[in-house]
C-alpha cells in the first residue's frame, strides 16, 4: 500500500510503500503470550503428574512459532520511501532504509516493463532502481503516474 | 484502493518449473496443496486397502485370510495412516490451496517452511508402512499405542514412534504457517470477523494442533524411554502408571477428532450457502461455536477412559462436559439448516456431499451423546458400536467434507468442470456403500461383538457380511473419484468462468480470480477492498 506524506515545506512530499501486514507487533506479542500461557498450563500440568517430557516439546514449538512470526513480520516491515524534493528524488529501501539512491528530479526517467507482474523502474544517467516491488499492478500504475507528474510539475 | 501483490520478486515471473524438480523444490502454495491432496489420495488408497483386508477377513467367522497378529497390525496401521496420512494432509491441501486466495494473500507466509512441512510426510509414511516388513511385523497395539502392550513389540516400535514424531512435526509446521498467514497476510479491510468460515475453522484447528501435538510427542517419547532407557513412566513395577499414558494420549486424541472435523465444518459452511444462494445463517455464532468446540475438546478427554476405574466425581464431570459439546455443535447444525431454509437450493455434487455430511455427522454425533453416558459407555466400550460411531463422525463427517470441498473447488483449480453425472454417481455409491458398511456395526456392537478381533461368534455373521459388502462398494467407488479428478485435471470437460457457481462471488474472494487460478500473483489487478466489501 502507498501512503503519501506532505513534508510541509515547498510542496515536497514523501511516498511510503509498504507490503501488506495485518498483524501489529503488539498483537503478535499478545498471540505468543496467550499461546505460551496455554502451552505452559498444559506442559506444567502434565509435568506435575510426572510426564515432564511434554515440556521440552511445548517449549520447542513455542520457539518455532516465535521465529516464524518474527520472520514474517520482518519481511512485512520492509519499506520503500520515495521523497520528492525540490531538485532531487530520494529513494530508500529496506527495513531501516539500508539501500539509498538519489536522482536529479528534472532528469528522472520512468520505465514500465509489462508482464505477468509488471516492473516499475526509475532512474537517470544509466542508473536504475526498481520501486513498488510489493505493490499490486493497479497501485504500481498509480505510483508510476504520480512519479511522472512529480517529474513534470513545478512546485 | 489497495491490492496485494507477490513479494517474491522478479524471479517468479515465470510459470512453474518443469519436471520432477518443480514438485520437490516448489514453494508455491497451489503446488504444495496439490502435493498434499495427491499424497492424501495415495494414503487413502493404502489405508483403504488395509481396511478391505480387515473387512475381507471378517466376512465370515473363523480365520480365512490373515493370522490374528497381522490382522491387528492392519487395524493399527489403517488408523494411523488414515488419520495422519490421509485425512489431515487432505485438509492441509485444502488449506494451502484456499487460505491465501480467501484472505487475499499472494502465498502462504512461510513458503519454504511449507515445502518442508509437506516433504516430511512421504518419508514418515514410508517409514511407518515399512514397519510391516520388519522382524515381528508392525506395531499391533491399535493406534492408541497403549503400554504395556505396545512395549512388547520389537523392532517396529522405535520406527513407529519416529514416524509419529515426523508426522507430528509436519502438522506443527503446517499449523504455524497457517496461523502466521492468517494473522499477518490478510488483505486490507478483511477483518477477522469478515474472514470466511473455512479460514476460521482452520485457524482454530491450527491452535488445537500446536497445543496438543507436544503432548503426543512427549507421550510417545516416554514410551521410547521406557523401552530403551529403563525409565518407568508407564511401568507400575517401577512406580509409574500405564493410565498416565491413556490420559496423555487422549488429551491429544480427543482434540485430534476436532482437528479432523473442524476443517470439514469450514468446507460445509462454504458449500451450503453457495448452493442455497443465501449468506451463511448466523456466521458470528458459527465462529463462536467453533471456538467453543475447540475449547471443550480440551476438557473432555477422559470420556475415552470411563472403564479405567476413575472416581465417580471425575466420571460425572467428564460425562457432563462431553454432553456440553452437543450445544455448540447443535448451533452449527441448526445454522446450516437455517441457511438452507427457503433458499434456492440446487443439488450439484458438492451440495450432495454436504448434505451427506450433515446426515452422517449428526448420526455420529447422536451416538456420541449415547456414549457420553457413563453407565451406557461401560457396555459400548471396546465393541463395534464405537467403531461405527467414530467412522460416522470421521468418515461421514471428515471424508464427506473432503469430497464436498474437492468437487466444490476442483473446477476453480483446474478451470474445467468435473463430470457431474459421474460426480453424482460417486456420491450415491459412496453414501450407500458407507451406510451399508458402518450402520450394521452399530447393531454388532449392541449385540456384543468386540472390536479388534479377526474372528467372531456365528450370530454376528449376517451383519458382518453386509458390512464387508459395503466396504468393498465404498472402497472401489473411490477409484471412480480418481477417474473424475483425472478427467478434470486433463481438461476433459466444460470450461468454467471465474465464478464457477452461480452467485459464488458473494461467498468468497477466491471466486474473483480466474479459473484456473494464476500460478503467481493471484490478486493482480483485483481491488480486494471492494471485493471484501461486496461479499
Amino acid at each position: 500500500m502507498i501512503q503519501r506524506q506532505s513534508l510541509g515545506h515547498g510542496g515536497e512530499y514523501r511516498l511510503v510503500l509498504r507490503p501488506n501486514a495485518s498483524l501489529t507487533p503488539g498483537q503478535a506479542r499478545l498471540l505468543v503470550g496467550l499461546l505460551g500461557l496455554m502451552m505452559a498450563v498444559i506442559g506444567f500440568g502434565f509435568a506435575a503428574v510426572g510426564a515432564w517430557l511434554v515440556l521440552p516439546f511445548s517449549g520447542g514449538e513455542l520457539l518455532l512459532l516465535i521465529y516464524a512470526l518474527s520472520c514474517s513480520m520482518r519481511w512485512s516491515a520492509a519499506r520503500e520511501v520515495i521523497t520528492i524534493g525540490q531538485d532531487k528524488v530520494f529513494i530508500e529501501k529496506g527495513v531501516e532504509g539500508e539501500q539509498r539512491y538519489q536522482f536529479p528530479r528534472a532528469w528522472l526517467q520512468i520505465d514500465w516493463r509489462p508482464g505477468p507482474m509488471p516492473h516499475l523502474l526509475v532512474g537517470s544517467h544509466g542508473k536504475w532502481v526498481e520501486v513498488g516491488t510489493f505493490l499490486g499492478e493497479e497501485e504500481k500504475r498509480a505510483l508510476a503516474r504520480t512519479l511522472q507528474q512529480a517529474r513534470s510539475l513545478e512546485f | 484502493m489497495a491490492t496485494v501483490a507477490d513479494t517474491h520478486g522478479a524471479e517468479h515471473e515465470h510459470g512453474p518449473a518443469k519436471g520432477i524438480l518443480r514438485w520437490i523444490t516448489t514453494t508455491n502454495h497451489k503446488d504444495i496443496g496439490t502435493l498434499y491432496l495427491t499424497f492424501a489420495m495415495i494414503m487413502f488408497l493404502v489405508g483403504g486397502t488395509m481396511a478391505l483386508i480387515i473387512r475381507a477377513e471378517l466376512y465370515q467367522p473363523g480365520l480365512q485370510l490373515v493370522d490374528p497378529h497381522f490382522f491387528n497390525q492392519m487395524t493399527t496401521l489403517h488408523a494411523l495412516i488414515m488419520v495422519f496420512g490421509a485425512v489431515m494432509p487432505a485438509f492441509a491441501g485444502f488449506a494451502n490451496w484456499m487460505i491465501p486466495p480467501m484472505i487475499g494473500a499472494p502465498d502462504m507466509a512461510l513458503p519454504r517452511l511449507n515445502n518442508w512441512s509437506f516433504w516430511i510426510l512421504p518419508f514418515a509414511a514410508t517409514l511407518l508402512s515399512a514397519t510391516l516388513f520388519m522382524d515381528g511385523g508392525a506395531v499391533a497395539s491399535g493406534w492408541t499405542l497403549y503400554p504395556p502392550l505396545v512395549l512388547q513389540f520389537g523392532n517396529a516400535l522405535p520406527f513407529t514412534i519416529f514416524s509419529v514424531h515426523l508426522l507430528g512435526i509436519s502438522s506443527i509446521l503446517a499449523s504455524i504457517n497457517i496461523i502466521v498467514t492468517i494473522f499477518n497476510l490478510r488483505a486490507p479491510g478483511l477483518t477477522m470477523m469478515k474472514m470466511p468460515m473455512f479460514c476460521w475453522t482452520w485457524l482454530i484447528t491450527a491452535f488445537l494442533l500446536i497445543l496438543v501435538m507436544p503432548v503426543l510427542a512427549g507421550a510417545v517419547t516416554m514410551l521410547l524411554f521406557d523401552k530403551f532407557f529403563d525409565t518407568s513412566f508407564f511401568d507400575a513395577a517401577g512406580g509409574g502408571d500405564p493410565v498416565l499414558f491413556q490420559h496423555l494420549f487422549w488429551f491429544f486424541g480427543h482434540p485430534e477428532v476436532y482437528i479432523i472435523i473442524l476443517p470439514a465444518f469450514g468446507i460445509i459452511s462454504q458449500v451450503i450457502p453457495t448452493f442455497s444462494r443465501k449468506p451463511l445463517f448466523g456466521k458470528n455464532s458459527m465462529i463462536f461455536a467453533t471456538a467453543v468446540i475447540g475449547f471443550l475438546s480440551f476438557i473432555v478427554w477422559a470420556h475415552h477412559q470411563f472403564t479405567v476405574g476413575m472416581p465417580v466425581p471425575a466420571e460425572l464431570y467428564f460425562m457432563y462436559a462431553t454432553m456440553l459439546i452437543a450445544v455448540p455443535t447443535g448451533v452449527k447444525v441448526f445454522n446450516w439448516l437455517a441457511t438452507m431454509w427457503k433458499g434456492s437450493l440446487t443439488f450439484e455434487t458438492p451440495m450432495l456431499h454436504a448434505l451427506g455430511f450433515l446426515v452422517l455427522f449428526v448420526l455420529g454425533g447422536f451416538t456420541g451423546i449415547m456414549m457420553s453416558q457413563v453407565p451406557a459407555d461401560l457396555y459400548y466400550h471396546d465393541n463395534y458400536f464405537i467403531v461405527a460411531h467414530f467412522h460416522y463422525t470421521l468418515v461421514g463427517g471428515g471424508v464427506f467434507g473432503i469430497f464436498a470441498g474437492l468437487f466444490y473447488w476442483l473446477p476453480k483449480w483446474t478451470g474445467t468442470m468435473y463430470d457431474e453425472k459421474l460426480g453424482k454417481l460417486h456420491f450415491w455409491l459412496s453414501f450407500l456403500g458407507f451406510n451399508l458398511l458402518f450402520m450394521p456395526q452399530h447393531f454388532l456392537g449392541l449385540a456384543g461383538m468386540p472390536r479388534r478381533i479377526p474372528d467372531y461368534a456365528v450370530q454376528f455373521t449376517e451383519f458382518n457380511q453386509m458390512s464387508t459388502v459395503g466396504a468393498f462398494i465404498f472402497g472401489f467407488t473411490q477409484l471412480l473419484l480418481i477417474y473424475i479428478v483425472y478427467k478434470c485435471v486433463k481438461g476433459e470437460g466444460e470450461k468454467v468462468g471465474d465464478e464457477v457457481w452461480e452467485g459464488a462471488k458473494s461467498h468468497g474472494l477466491e471466486w474473483n480470480l480466474p479459473s484456473p487460478m494464476p500460478y503467481h500473483h493471484s490478486f493482480e489487478g483485483i481491488d480486494i477492498q471492494k471485493a471484501v466489501a461486496d461479499e
